[in-house]
């Protein structure tokens, strides 16, 4: 009988870091296969099979990697493969990353990120800088223009705002109560974003799926709740609070918490315990960190969200923090405590000051981004229904729809050019609209003619495209043509004189692959419900090609008369001027889709 | 525990079932015993002459430093020799070798003693020349703790046992709950404390019932605590019994604990005038053919109890052999050390390969640490021999507990690193403060 030695304890528990691992990529694969299936239902199977292969694609990069960095140091290339979880890593790279990046610009990135992010430090365990988000930085940062476009095209183009992050960059990072519910429309609203029907990162689509993954791993003990848990209640409240000084809602903080990697970074990426404190004090210190710089990044900088880089920041103190804990837990209990409270009411007074100083809300027109190249003649001054009255020697007396409500300005011309240009009423949102009518603002208008290309004042597009559309107009009436833009009245009795007001349909394009077809996503109130339509337009000619109707919400029996397919074929052909009868007995369904198809059409017609 | 401390404790498996309803067996009774001339790190002086003969309960040696403790003969035969070996501890100690008559002779070490009329001097002399000692481990004599009690609020009997496989306490208990009510009410009175309580594992049920029905009338109270480990560590005890913690001594949170199995003793000796000779002892294990707990001489040879409880599982040719539990047991490379009072189990385990991996700083360790230390920043500032920080993180706090081992996701021995950082730290100090000397 042999009597070895081991130094005591010889009891472990069962759990070991494998297993970790291993329910650590369920949850990796649970996302990425959601992902997958919803961008399939909405931008076809191409694009769900390009996120599945991207994933492939990048675990072979790492583990091949990872397998010629172990051959060349000579070790056990089995073991230590399956001891690095390289594949980890690469999932979550996958994730994070976009769904048009560039095959090419990922394998680098996987490359870069095993061995400049984690073999380098000596491996598993070792890395300073979370490898995943080590890699999407260097994507972001030197592969932004290497995409594949026909994605591009399908995916994020379809959208109005662009990325629920963007969308908020344009508006500021501040959306007041008001323009909430038009705001979180894009996105299909809440219920969208938490299923995913909406474009971001791969990973960053299913909420649902990613709160799952969380519970699930919360309960395992995979990852710690002190972060977790801490950074998204720090990350709320701080958003919550700033939001309500600028007169926004909650509805505010809650998007900032979905929308964006928030909860895709702390799931997976904040809880990974190589790179962050070990102690709880030094985690919690972490978390709030963490949240403070996700808000600043987001508020401040020009980077689509503050997570990533809010995660390699904090990277960068984790050794620092842990030294904050330093001593006997039971011994130096208050001391610690004491610390925690103290860094972290510094962190978060840094933080709401700078989110009330330092923001301001931007009412953006959706549609315009960067600088404008069109020449003053030839921009679509369609929705300010701008008038112009001649008053003798140059002087018009001119009024335009801003944001709000009718601007007028009194703009004087001499030679095809202006000359004057004052603003004799002003009825946009003070404090920003009012940007576009300062004064250094209105002198560029000086010597302007039609040919002039101007910028819309950034941060007040409405009242400075109400302001451009005058002088617009202006010149035009000096030149001899006509001024009026307000659309001619519809004829009586048609779709375009209807008034659906009750119904308040909402349309956005869906997509626009096929041009000049769009396909509209639209809602409208019906009689109990709210229904739902997809609204297929031909562009050039303001014609509706078909309507379908993909969510039915009134009255089984009798509103679905209205949407029989025999209805709805009587749809086709329809355009503004034309007469649509209501389907009879099921009057309020019809309604809601006449209401549907007008939308569509108005916007098509860029009312 | 607040927001940003851990548990400081984790539930084990406990591993009880294999020799908790077992009975106890009590036929072993060597030729040879060796009794250890050692207590603490102290030597024992023997009383007696090579070639003496000697009957159960002589008195052989005593400790007679700054503390006092006798040891009495475990069998009856004669003193044969002084040899030096290995101990259950792994020191170099001299131990008494008694040749066993089989014949079980005895003598009464001390008079009859009414412990509830007795003067509370008389009871700590008692206590004193009968040689109770903490047998839950420590070894330490016993009536030291009772030399000054002040302002003791509660006195606890700690009958935890949160040691994995071990049941001897569970198993001394249920032979002999009078002589516990009887060492229990006698350590109460010499504690002058305010209240008394028995303190057990919440999931002992029968035993809770017993120990009630047994207390009721007296001024002690049953306290179950929760199945966490290491709840049988004073200092988590009193904190889960009083929520206070200490310095140095539980005295300062007002508590005196003492072990049951030394109550037990203390009973046997008030009633049958009996000194400590035998030990309840746990033998299981995976590699042991029938565990099982034994009552043993003081003194037998680890050997003869794995031999007596039928030897090894066939086909298991490496084992650990662990002179305790597996949590703070040590395990021995030989089977010829023999048991000291305060063993109380031998563990024996197959010997199997760990799969490690690296430290992946899960923090595991620093939330179960019962002394609230950061054991893997231990382990990282040791393997860069920063004496500073090692200081900072209250390095020689350490009670080996082997927690952080035990929850280590990543199988490192990281309470053995911890050790080597206290050995480091030990060193360090030591050559200081030769310097000084100098
Ligand atoms: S062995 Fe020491 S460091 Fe490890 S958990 Fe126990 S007391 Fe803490
Ligand atoms: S439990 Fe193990 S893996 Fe986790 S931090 Fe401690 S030493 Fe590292």
């Amino acid at each position: 009988m042999k009597f070895s030695y081991r130094p005591s304890p010889n009891f472990r528990s069962k759990r070991h870091t494998s297993r970790i691992m291993m329910d650590l990529t369920v949850c990796l694969l649970a996302v990425l296969l959601c992902s997958a299936v919803s961008y399939s239902i909405i931008y076809g199977p191409a694009i769900g099979i390009r996120a599945i292969l991207m994933a492939a694609v990048s675990v072979i990069t790492a583990e091949a990697t990872e397998a010629v960095y172990f051959k060349i140091r000579k070790m056990d290339i089995k073991k230590e493969l399956e001891h690095s979880y390289g594949w980890v890593t690469a999932l979550i790279l996958t994730l994070i990353t976009r769904i048009d990046v560039s095959y090419y610009a990922l394998i680098v990135a996987t490359i870069l990120c095993i061995i400049v992010g984690k073999l380098v430090f000596g491996g598993f365990g070792q890395n300073i800088f979370n490898p995943a988000a080590f890699g999407e930085a260097i994507i972001m940062n030197n592969f932004a223009a290497s995409k594949a476009a026909d994605v591009t095209a399908k995916v994020y183009d379809t959208l109005s705002g662009g990325t629920p992050m963007a969308a908020m960059n344009s508006y500021g990072w501040i959306i007041e109560k008001a323009n909430f519910p038009d705001f979180i429309q894009q996105f299909g609203g809440f219920s969208n974003m938490a299923m995913g029907g909406y474009p971001s990162v791969i990973g960053g689509s299913c909420a649902i799926v990613i709160l799952l993954c969380g519970a699930f791993l919360l309960w395992r003990k995979d990852i710690n709740y002190h972060l977790s848990c801490t950074y998204l209640v720090v990350l709320f409240v701080m958003s919550l609070i700033v939001g309500l000084y600028h007169g926004a809602g909650v509805e505010y903080a809650l998007f900032h918490v979905l929308g964006g990697g928030v909860l895709f970074g702390t799931v997976f990426m904040m809880t990974d315990p190589v790179t962050t404190p070990i102690s709880i004090p030094g985690r919690v210190i972490f978390a709030v960190g963490c949240a403070a710089l996700t808000m600043i990044l987001r508020w401040r900088s020009n980077l689509p969200d503050g997570v990533l880089f809010s995660i390699l920041l904090m990277n960068m103190l984790t050794p620092a923090i842990d030294r904050l804990s330093d001593g006997n837990q039971i011994k130096n209990r208050k001391l610690i405590r004491n610390k925690v409270l103290g860094v972290s009411a510094v962190i978060m007074l840094i933080t709401l000051l700078v989110g009330f100083f330092g923001i301001e809300a931007k009412h953006p027109v959706v549609s315009a981004s960067g600088a404008n190249t069109t020449a003053l003649k030839d921009e679509d001054f369609a929705a300010n229904a701008v008038e112009c009255t001649a008053q003798g020697n140059g002087v018009y007396l001119c009024k335009a729809k801003g944001f709000e409500g009718v601007n007028e300005a009194t703009i004087t011309v001499k030679d095809g050019k202006i000359v004057g240009f004052e603003v004799t009423a002003f009825h946009d949102t003070p404090g920003v609209g009012d940007m576009a009518t300062a004064e250094a603002e209105l002198t560029r208008y000086n010597g302007v003619s039609l040919d002039s290309i101007i910028d819309a004042t950034s941060g007040a597009s409405f009242t400075s495209s109400s302001l451009r559309a005058m002088a617009a107009a202006a010149l035009k009436a000096d030149a001899g043509e006509p001024v009026s833009t307000a659309p001619a009245a519809a004829p009586e009795g048609s779709l375009g004189a209807e008034d659906f007001s009750a119904n308040e349909p909402y349309c956005t394009v869906w997509t626009n692959t096929n041009k000049p077809e769009y396909v509209y996503k639209c809602t409208a109130k019906g009689f109990e419900g709210v229904n739902k339509a997809l609204v297929t337009v031909n562009k050039d000619e303001g014609k509706v090609i078909a309507i379908e109707v993909t969510e039915f919400n009134d009255t089984k029996g009798v509103g679905d008369a209205a949407v029989a397919e025999a209805e709805l074929a009587r749809y086709a052909g329809l355009t503004l001027d034309a007469k649509i009868d209501a389907t009879s007995g099921a009057s309020m369904t019809s309604a809601s889709l006449r209401a549907m198809a007008a939308a569509a059409l108005n916007a098509a017609a860029g009312n | 525990m607040s927001f940003l401390t851990g548990p400081m404790n984790h539930h084990l498996e406990g591993h009880k079932e294999i020799t908790k309803h077992a009975d106890v067996l009590k036929t072993i009774d060597p030729d040879v015993v060796w009794i250890p001339l050692v207590n603490g790190n102290a030597p024992c002086k023997p009383l007696v002459e090579i070639g003496d003969e000697v009957k159960v309960g002589t008195k052989i040696a005593e400790r007679n430093d700054h503390f006092y403790l006798p040891l009495f003969s475990p069998v009856s035969g004669t003193v044969t020799g002084i040899e030096k070996f290995m101990t259950s501890g792994m020191a170099q100690a001299d131990h008494l070798r008694i040749q066993n008559d089989h014949k079980h002779t005895e003598v009464r070490a001390f008079p009859a003693f009414d412990a509830e009329k007795a003067s509370w001097e008389e009871l700590l002399e008692f206590v004193k020349n009968a040689g109770m000692l903490g047998l839950g481990g420590a070894g330490f004599p016993t009536y030291v703790k009772y030399l000054k009690p002040e302002n003791v609020e509660l006195f606890i009997v700690n009958a935890v046992e949160c040691e994995p496989y071990l049941t001897a306490d569970y198993k001394n208990i249920e032979e002999n709950i009078d002589l516990l009510k009887t060492g229990t009410l006698a350590l109460y009175k010499l504690s002058k404390a305010k209240k008394g309580c028995v303190a057990i594992k919440e999931d002992k049920k029968e035993q809770i019932k017993a120990l009630k029905e047994t207390f009721a009338g007296t001024p002690i109270e049953i306290r179950t605590v929760p199945d966490l480990y290491p709840m049988g560590w004073e200092r988590t005890l009193v904190f889960q019994l009083t929520g206070r913690r200490y310095d140095k001594l539980p005295i300062e949170a007002g508590c005196i604990l003492n072990n049951a199995s030394t109550a037990i003793a203390l009973g046997n000796a008030i009633d049958n005038g009996h000194p400590i000779t035998h030990k309840y002892l746990t033998v299981s294990g995976e590699a042991i053919r029938n565990p099982q707990n034994v009552y043993v001489p003081v003194g037998t040879k680890a050997h003869e109890i794995i031999d007596a409880c039928g030897g090894y599982i066939d086909g298991i040719e490496d084992v650990l052999l662990i002179a305790g539990g597996p949590m703070m047991g040590r395990t021995i490379p030989n089977d010829q050390f023999v048991i000291a009072p305060q063993n109380n189990g031998l563990t024996v385990l197959p010997t199997e390969d760990k799969d490690e991996v690296k430290c992946l700083r899960c923090g595991r360790c620093t939330e179960t640490c019962p002394s609230g230390l950061q054991p893997v920043r231990i382990q990282m500032s040791a393997a860069i021999f920063d004496e500073a920080e090692l200081n900072k993180l209250y390095v020689m706090d350490c009670i080996e507990c082997g927690m952080c081992t035990y929850v280590c996701p990543s199988k490192i021995d990281v309470t053995e690193n911890v050790r080597r950082a206290k050995n480091f730290i030990r060193a360090r100090m030591a050559s200081r403060a030769k310097e000084a000397k100098k």
